[in-house]
Parts: structure tokens; C-alpha cells; sequence
């Protein structure tokens, strides 16, 4: 089993680091008052931390140690995450959609869902993000607790309720501020922590010519084209490319469907930008988030294709161990990349950035859940009309039953391992229908309530079709699909399955949302839909200059992103 | 609290220990980082960042006293007890 020796001073940069997390959750407490400090900071804050937050708070383990991975795998065609499914979609919330939600006041994505259209709307929105957001959390938890197992000889046991008892306490003092400024601290560890290892990589495979020679061999090696794992587009005309995708599914599914109904409805990062300080800084956020977040693939990526490219040409003493079926072991790239690379010292700031990456990805899932838990939750269904007070209590409680739901599901990961499996299923299930409904609930006033919650369920259920009537190609489990016994069609890999379930279950939804509306009464006048809808909401008053307008940065920052995609074709 | 003050201090600390770390250690040390001395490079580096960050804390928070009253600069960077302001969409 691979082992990374840590010696004592690696061990005092991480203690150092916990002291500071918690820290700030202690110096934060006087400051949480009311429930609207606890869960959306007051709505004070300024806009580079909302935005440094909404970046970090999505980076999870499943970011680092997970696009590490795909960066062996997959080479460069990996940053489509990023330059085709991140950066338009943040674009478009930020210009757009954060408006409705700042403009609302609503305190929750459920929230808004009920003030657009009705309570069984928010209802099934409410119950669908509480579940998938402790399962993400606990799923988080574990493959930190696993890495920490594997790579130090840690004690799962252990690693877990560390973990989980330091998160909770910074949470709980602090609340959604608490959470926010250790994400930003996150952020920089982070990026301290790998840029030495792009750095040192880089230099150890000749720079990126070097790079790109040895992945030729690569993919050769595994039966594709020299080019296939440097370049982004040129591979896709048809699916014969390590991911299996062609252009079409990827910029429909990926890059509209998944991407955009993530940043774009997922309360998990919405919340961060809900917390701003005032309605610019809400829409800059996903803007001022969007600029690192084009840079992150070489930071995050680079790694992964530097492993792949060390191990295809026995380079550097550096090789991907195989798994028991024979495949490379990706998971391990990025951490064995840090064992590889960095000297005692460095070592241990690099580990800390990774633990850093686990927790804020756990600390945004249980910040996003205490919040709708007690505000579409609780409040609504089980103990409405109480005092704020009350509320704040039920919140911090939500908390700590959050955290150690979390716990139970981590240990319902250990026990069933293709649970990670049914949580990207369960994202696009539920992520891609739900979009649609954003999009006709923000921009077509005719939506009614009735089309909205009817389309989200027949969107769903599409999706659940067509992933049981389809399959990846060599999968052995129902988990993967084809569970409806006869099986339509069968995908190059599970990726193309994803795109094209979520495309799907978008048509589905918006279509049938369209008809439905179209035959049923609107639950509220025009009046009441002020502030809901784009055609009954007057533009916000930007008093800056043109460029620094949120439409101008948003151009900005696609243009940007375009130009990397074409510059990696 | 000004959110620069514990990231600078934090990478103040984080940066001295590389630097002490990286200046005491020989060369034969880093053979893994492709003999480079990536403790004291990058220690030097993470210095300057936390201090830049930590010295932009405690200056723009800063309090001059003019004869009649202290004035405050308030930096773009504290969650402190500012009003509120309720920015509306302009209705």
C-alpha cells in the first residue's frame, strides 16, 4: 500500500492550520445575533470574499484529488469542466439570475421557488437539495478519511470525527460568516499548496512540449491518437477519445444542462452570493469567482496529466499504481504527485491544503443544509410563526444533526462503494430538470405553479427512464443502468451516459412545463411577480463605469474562456 | 474582523517556518524536489504574500485622530457593524 512518511514538522503546519480554523469560528461568534447573520452572514459581506467563497465552497475532494484524476485519464479535455461548464454558466447567473434571488430577499433556493410559484414547488426542491446535500457531505467525509487511511495510515475512525468535530465547531460559533472566511483561507491554501507541484512537475517532464511527447505515448499506449490527451476539441468529432463523448453531448450536456443547472441552481453556491452586501457585489460574485476558476485546470489538472505522462514513459521514479482489475489506481495521482515531489516542510503544507479542500467541501454542504432544513423545513412545515431566536436555536441544532447525518452516510459509503456512483446519478436527476424550471420560472411569466412542480417531476422521472434503459459500455452493475430490464442503447462510457440522461430529463422538463402552464390557471398576478421574473423587473442601476458593469465582466470572462478552449484545441 | 488579518498572519507563520526549515536543511535534502530548495523558495514567497495581506489588514483599519473627532477608514474587507444597507433592486 503507497505510504507518505509525514514528520513532525509537517504535522505542526496542520495543527497550526486547525487552530486557525477554529479560531475564526471562535472570533465570529459575538457577531452571529439573528438567524440572518447565522445563515446568510447578515447579508454584509463584501464581494471579493462572496466570490472567493463561491469558487472554494465547490471545491471539494471531489475537485482536487477528483479532476487530479481526470487529468490522467482524460488529458487536457478535462478543463471542459471548467472553460465550456463553469465559466458560462457563472456568467449567466451572475448577469442574470442573482437579480431574482438577491432582489427577492428570499433566504433559500427553495425559498424562491415558493415565492415564484407555490409551496409544493419548494416542497420537493426542499426535500430533493437536504438529502443530496448530506449524502455529498458524507460522501466527502469519506473519501477524505479513506485518502488519509491510505496514504498516512490514519485511522478512518479517527481522520472522520476529526474532521467532522472541526467543521462542526467553526459552523456552529460562526455560522455561514464562519464558513465563508475558512473557505477563503481555503482558497489560498490551496492555491499555495499546488502551485510548487505544477512548478516541479512541469520541470520534471521538460516543460509542455515535454509533456506533450510523453503523453503520445500515452495514448497510443492505450489505443488513441499521439494528440488525444493534449488536446480539447480536435478529439471530439467522434467518440473514439478517452472520454467517450463527442462535441455535441458535451456542450449540451455538459456545458449547458449539468453545468449551468449546478452553479445556477444549486443553493450550495447561491448562498454564498445571497450573503453579499448589496446587489452588485451579489452579481459580481460569481463573476469575481469565475477568474481563478478559469486558471484552476492547470493547477488541479496539470498534476494528473504530469502523473500520467511520468508513469507512461517510467520517468522520475514516478508510476500510478494499478488497482486489482488491472486499471491505474487515477484517484491517487495528485496526492502521490505531492508525496513525490515535495521535501518534509512542503509536504506538510501541501497536505493541509488538501485537508483544507475536504473541508470546505463539507463545511458548504452543511451550511447550504442547516439553512434550508430550518428555513423550507422547519419553519414551513413543522413550527412556523415562532421567534427568530427560536429559529437561530433550530438552526445550530440542524447543525450538529447535519454533521453527524453526514457521519452515517460517510459510513453508508464505506459499507456500499458505488454509492458515489448514485450521488452523480442522483445530481442529474434532480440538477438538470431543475433548471429548466429556473429558467421558465425567471424569464417566462406565463409559468404556472402546476407546470412548474409537474415538469420538475416528469423531468425526473425522464431521467430515471432513460438511465434505466440505457447503459455504459462494459458495466457490470445496475447501479450503472439498464435496470428497466431491456436495455435501448448502450454508451462509449459513463460520461456520454450522464450528458445525454441530463439532456434528456432538461427536455423533458422544460417541455412539459411549457404544455402544462399553457393549460393551467397562473397562481399569481403580475403584480406579485415583481421582482420574480425578468419582464416585470426593472434593471438594476449600475453607477459604475461600463467595464465594471457585471454584463461587460461577464462578457469579459467568457471571451477569456473561449480563448483557452482554442488555444488547447 | 478583517479577513486579511488571519489569512496574512496565517501565511506569515506558514511562510517564516518554510523559510527556517528550508535554510537549515542541506542540499542533499531536496533531492526529491529536483534539487531545488522548493522549503526556502516558497517560504520566502508565502512570507511576503502573508505579510502583504497582514500589513493591508492593519493599515486600512486603521484610526487617525484629527482634533475633534477620530476618524475610522473602514477597508472593503470586515463583516464589522456597518448599516445595513437594504439595496433594492430600484423599484
Amino acid at each position: 500500500m503507497p505510504n507518505i512518511q509525514l514528520t513532525q514538522i509537517d504535522y505542526v503546519f496542520l495543527v497550526i492550520y486547525l487552530i486557525f480554523v477554529v479560531g475564526i469560528g471562535v472570533a465570529l461568534k459575538g457577531r452571529v445575533k439573528t438567524s440572518t447573520d447565522f445563515f446568510l452572514s447578515g447579508r454584509r459581506i463584501p464581494a471579493w470574499i462572496t466570490g472567493l467563497a463561491f469558487l472554494s465552497a465547490n471545491l471539494g475532494a471531489q475537485e482536487v484529488i477528483g479532476m487530479g484524476a481526470s487529468g490522467a485519464k482524460y488529458g487536457i479535455a478535462t478543463a471542459h469542466f471548467y472553460w465550456v461548464g463553469a465559466i458560462p454558466a457563472m456568467a449567466f447567473v451572475g448577469i442574470f439570475m442573482m437579480p431574482f434571488y438577491y432582489g427577492s430577499r428570499a433566504r433559500s433556493v427553495p425559498e424562491y421557488l415558493r415565492l415564484r410559484f407555490d409551496e409544493k414547488t419548494r416542497a420537493f426542491n426542499a426535500f430533493s437539495f437536504a438529502i443530496m446535500t448530506i449524502f455529498s457531505s458524507g460522501i466527502s467525509l469519506y473519501a477524505m478519511s479513506l485518502l488519509l487511511q491510505l496514504l498516512l495510515g490514519w485511522s478512518f475512525a479517527v481522520s472522520m470525527l476529526v474532521s467532522a468535530g472541526i467543521v462542526l465547531a467553526y459552523i456552529f460559533l460562526g455560522g455561514l460568516t464562519s464558513a465563508i472566511y475558512n473557505e477563503v483561507l481555503q482558497f489560498f491554501l490551496i492555491v499555495f499548496g499546488f502551485v510548487p507541484l505544477v512548478l516541479l512537475g512541469l520541470k520534471a517532464v521538460g516543460g509542455w512540449e515535454g509533456l506533450q511527447s510523453r503523453l503520445a505515448v500515452a495514448a497510443t499506449m492505450r489505443g488513441y491518437s499521439p494528440d488525444a490527451l493534449t488536446h480539447s476539441w480536435s478529439v471530439l468529432g467522434t467518440t473514439n477519445n478517452p472520454m467517450g463523448v463527442d462535441w455535441f453531448s458535451l456542450t449540451m450536456g455538459l456545458g449547458f444542462v449539468l453545468s449551468f443547472g449546478y452553479w445556477c441552481t444549486d443553493f450550495l453556491v447561491v448562498q454564498r452570493a445571497m450573503a453579499a452586501e448589496n446587489m452588485t457585489a451579489a452579481r459580481r460574485t460569481p463573476l469575481i469567482a469565475a477568474v481563478p476558476k478559469m486558471l484552476f485546470p492547470f493547477l488541479v489538472i496539470l498534476p494528473g496529466m504530469i502523473a500520467m505522462a511520468l508513469t507512461a514513459t517510467h520517468s522520475a521514479g514516478f508510476a500510478l499504481p494499478l488497482k486489482s482489475d488491472g486499471t491505474y489506481n487515477f484517484d491517487l495521482a495528485a496526492p502521490l504527485m505531492l508525496a513525490r515531489f515535495y521535501p518534509s516542510g512542503l509536504l506538510g503544507v501541501g497536505l493541509t491544503a488538501l485537508l483544507a479542500s475536504f473541508m470546505s467541501g463539507m463545511a458548504g454542504n452543511v451550511t447550504a443544509f442547516n439553512t434550508v432544513f430550518t428555513v423550507d423545513i422547519y419553519e414551513s412545515y413543522l413550527k412556523p410563526g415562532q421567534s427568530d431566536a427560536h429559529y437561530l436555536k433550530v438552526g445550530k441544532i440542524a447543525t450538529v444533526f447535519g454533521i453527524a447525518a453526514s457521519i452515517l452516510a460517510a459510513y453508508v459509503a464505506a459499507k456500499f462503494n458505488n454509492i458515489m456512483d448514485l450521488l452523480q446519478l442522483v445530481f442529474a436527476f434532480v440538477n438538470a430538470p431543475l433548471f429548466a424550471t429556473f429558467l421558465l420560472g425567471m424569464f417566462w411569466k406565463r409559468t404556472t405553479a402546476n407546470g412548474a412542480f409537474f415538469g420538475l417531476l416528469l423531468g425526473t422521472v425522464a431521467a430515471a427512464i432513460h438511465h434505466g434503459l440505457t447503459c455504459p459500455a462494459g458495466a457490470t452493475s445496475l447501479i450503472k443502468g439498464g435496470w428497466l430490464g431491456h436495455i435501448l442503447h448502450v454508451y462509449p462510457s459513463e460520461m456520454a451516459q450522464n450528458f445525454w440522461t441530463a439532456i434528456f430529463a432538461w427536455l423533458a422538463c422544460f417541455v412539459s412545463t411549457v404544455t402544462i402552464s399553457l393549460f393551467t390557471k397562473r397562481s399569481q398576478t403580475d403584480d406579485e411577480l415583481q421582482g420574480l421574473v425578468y419582464a416585470l423587473t426593472p434593471k438594476p442601476v449600475e453607477d459604475v463605469i461600463w467595464w465594471k458593469r457585471p454584463l461587460w465582466v461577464g462578457v469579459a470572462v467568457t471571451v477569456a474562456a473561449v480563448i483557452l478552449n482554442v488555444v488547447f484545441r | 474582523m478583517d479577513l486579511r488579518l488571519p489569512i496574512g498572519l496565517l501565511f506569515l507563520i506558514f511562510g517564516l517556518l518554510l523559510t527556517a526549515l528550508g535554510a537549515s536543511t542541506p542540499p542533499t535534502f531536496y533531492a526529491k524536489s529536483l534539487g531545488i530548495d522548493i522549503n526556502l523558495v516558497w517560504g520566502v514567497v508565502m512570507t511576503v504574500f502573508g505579510g502583504t495581506f497582514f500589513a493591508l489588514s492593519l493599515y486600512a483599519n486603521r484610526c487617525t485622530k484629527s482634533e475633534t473627532q477620530v476618524n475610522c477608514e473602514k477597508s472593503g474587507s470586515s463583516v464589522d457593524d456597518k448599516a445595513v444597507e437594504e439595496e433594492r433592486v430600484a423599484l
